[in-house]
């Protein structure tokens, strides 16, 4: 088995392939310059990438197959969660002191700044043939919210052509499923402890959480975070500190997470427990854990 | 006819000689008879002793049905909010 650990996306980034063949290494080289390259493209921090270009214009024609598919993942994910998770929320994120890479981030800032309206995803156009993208005026998009577990995904699936596959950025983890053995995934403890909240076995698919409890800075005194609830255009007020969702790829899994934390606990894991294919459980704020009623059949401790 | 006479001071070493071997194995003899009266015999440790016998102990071959704790794996990677 080889692993290449690098950091993208502002992410601790991993890429695993279980397999002693040749080429094995050049491989993993290989798909962590695509991870960069998509980096380069997709990030809104970059005033050259793409997507900037996309939001600078408001209109893009053929546009380069990583920005179009991504593109296509964030608006799907609106279109499934209701609008829930969007990638119309960019002016909102901005409004909330997250107008810079978070390395670059102010943790205190002093300006109040009033909530925006999300804009409805419906106003954006596509068209397939020419690859176009129009945006509405006032409409820019980021692409944080589903960006990490697509490229996850697609960096798997290019991997597994070699071998059983995981490609884990920031904690948005995809898996191919050709593993003989089941993949043991870690679910981080967000109260501060040690040890994980438990390890779950996974054949293939994805795993992603949505938390609150990174990433976040003040402004005039009020705690930000930067999952912004669209129905606001403020950071989710919820009781749900971290979602951690086991799903059939990363990107439904990191699409359910994030739906879990804007919904809250309750309504959250009342979904959860509604979808054959998804498991999850969460911390509360009040450090309370709660777990669907699939998510125990995935821990290591139901393998014995 | 030749005759031999025997000399008192010889014998006198000899009986001493004798006697001494004879003080040197009744000692060893006793020492090892009170070796063998110290080792308990299993009676002796037990009720005639004072304490209350031990039950069985059970056997380490464990039951069909009880259930084996699961191992924890090490994990490959981590999922947690990005930082």
């Amino acid at each position: 088995m080889y692993a290449l650990d690098f950091k993208v996306m502002g992410c601790e980034t991993r890429v695993v392939l279980d397999s002693e063949a040749p080429g094995t290494s050049a491989a993993l080289e290989s798909v962590a310059a695509w991870l960069v390259e998509c980096e380069r493209r997709l990030s809104r921090f970059d005033s050259m990438s793409a997507l900037s270009t996309l939001n600078d214009f408001g209109w893009a024609d053929h546009v380069d197959e990583v920005l179009w598919d991504a593109v296509d993942a964030a608006l799907t994910a609106a279109s499934e969660t209701g609008g829930l998770v969007t990638p119309t929320v960019l002016p909102a994120l901005e409004a909330a002191g997250y107008d810079r890479s978070f390395d670059a981030l102010e943790r205190e800032h002093g300006n109040p700044l009033g909530a925006p309206r999300v804009p409805d995803w419906k106003g954006v156009e596509r068209d397939a043939e020419t690859r176009s993208i129009r945006l509405p005026p006032g409409v820019r998009l980021d692409l944080g919210g589903t960006a990490k577990g697509w490229c996850a995904d697609a960096a798997a699936s290019r991997l597994s052509a070699l071998g059983p596959a995981l490609v884990d950025i920031g904690g948005d983890i995809a898996m191919s499923d050709s593993r003989r053995e089941p993949w043991p995934i870690a679910i981080e403890d967000p109260r501060g402890a040690d040890e994980p909240l438990d390890i779950v076995l996974v054949r293939g698919g994805g795993v992603a959480t949505s938390g609150r409890n990174v990433r976040r800075w003040r402004r005039a005194g009020v705690e930000q975070h930067h999952v912004i609830d669209p129905r606001t255009g403020a950071p989710a007020r919820t009781d749900v500190l971290t979602a951690s969702v086991i799903a059939a790829r990363a990107l439904d899994a990191e699409i359910a997470a994030k739906r879990v934390l804007l919904e809250g606990s309750e309504a959250g894991l009342a979904w959860i427990d509604s979808r054959p294919e998804l498991a999850a459980i969460v911390v509360r704020d009040d450090g309370h854990v709660l777990r669907s009623r699939r998510f125990e059949s995935h821990s290591y401790r139901s393998a014995s | 006819m030749a005759t031999t006479t025997a000399d008192p001071r010889r014998s006198t070493a000899t009986a001493r000689f004798a006697m001494t071997l004879a003080t040197i194995a009744a000692t060893l003899g006793g020492w090892l008879s009170m070796a063998r009266v110290e080792q308990p015999t299993p009676a002796a440790s037990g009720a005639e002793a004072g304490s209350a016998r031990l039950p069985p102990l059970p056997s380490l071959e464990p039951r069909a049905d009880t259930p084996r704790p699961a191992r924890r794996p090490v994990p490959i990677a981590t999922t947690r909010a990005s930082r």
